[in-house]
């Protein structure tokens, strides 16, 4: 199955990603490589930390919201990664046993002016778990274009 | 390193972590669970992709980074968390065998204007392999103000 092309990325659209549950096990994992501060890597000494608790590195929770976008199929072929992202906010701790789900949103789709077989699109993300919003971010990708593409 | 307080860092202070080496199988890994696209999961699929070969996921890449600055312990205890982070750039992929160096800069610290026990620092990350800068991002951490009866 291919995935969606510039022109479908209409300003406004939202996609719906598969939720995921978060256990503690996944949690250790990531911060033990990727962010090994005490909240995150060990739910003993976590507990007379500031957080009161074993919390999910921030890098994680948006990696697993962009992964969970990648898993919808809409980047499949049409795909041609990402520059970049902005206005990471973490609003709320993610805890052992959470299921975080993630919104999308498309907030601007536009040509490549140099070449018109591909295009930029900002997604805007939104991360939330039973209780509320926990991360809100926004992140760009580079996707192949129908026009000049032959498709 | 010695951890640090809020006090003890000053804007253009410069940290350098601890080269990593970024390997397949963990590339692989990162990109199965967090970014399953066919140039960070399949070597051979990887070759007729836009990049050519297998690069790593660049939430791999800040995440290393990250760490590398959280091992040299300046922030240790004194870390009280972090509320954002800001200009997430990804200028050149990252590829198997690739050592990232990470330069840390001090862009900002701030006393809370609400809680007297904490400020905010702002740090900017510069990511190179070699002498090609990979990527760079901005976060902000709380983190604690020196206790008073520290002082002395």
């Amino acid at each position: 199955m291919t995935g969606w092309y510039l022109e479908d990325y209409t300003v406004g659209r939202t996609i719906e990603t598969e939720p995921v549950r978060l256990d503690e096990d996944e949690i250790t994992w990531f911060a033990n490589q990727y962010d090994p501060q005490p909240f995150h890597t060990d739910a003993e000494l976590a507990k007379s930390t500031v957080f009161d608790g074993l919390i999910a590195s921030g890098f994680q929770t948006v990696a697993i919201a962009t992964g969970q976008f990648i898993r919808t199929g809409a980047v499949d072929e049409t795909g041609l990664g990402g520059p970049g992202m902005d206005n990471i906010r973490w609003v709320a701790p993610v805890r052992p046993g959470d299921t975080l789900s993630t919104d999308v949103r498309v907030i601007e789709a536009r040509a490549t002016k140099s070449d018109p077989a591909r295009g930029v699109v900002r997604l805007g993300f939104s991360v939330s778990t039973e209780a509320g919003v926990v991360a809100t971010f926004e992140a760009v990708v580079f996707v192949k274009a129908r026009a000049g593409s032959g498709s | 390193m010695a951890a640090r307080y809020l006090e003890e860092f000053s804007p253009g202070d410069t940290f350098a972590t601890e080269p990593v080496t970024l390997d397949e199988a963990s590339i692989i890994e990162f990109g199965r669970r967090y970014d399953p696209q066919v140039f960070h999961i399949d070597p051979e699929g990887a070759k007729s992709s836009a990049y050519g070969g297998l690069i790593a996921s660049g939430h791999q890449t800040i995440g290393t980074a990250f760490a590398q600055f959280i091992r040299l312990g300046l922030f240790a205890e004194n870390s009280l968390g972090g509320p954002a982070m800001d200009e997430v750039r990804w200028f050149a992929p990252v590829r198997p065998g690739d050592t990232l160096n990470t330069q840390v800069e001090v862009l900002e610290t701030r006393e809370s204007s609400s809680r007297p026990d904490r400020g905010i620092i702002r740090l900017e990350f510069r990511i190179s392999v070699g002498d090609t800068l990979v990527s760079s991002f901005r976060t902000t951490t709380f983190l604690r103000r020196r206790p008073s009866e520290d002082a002395a």
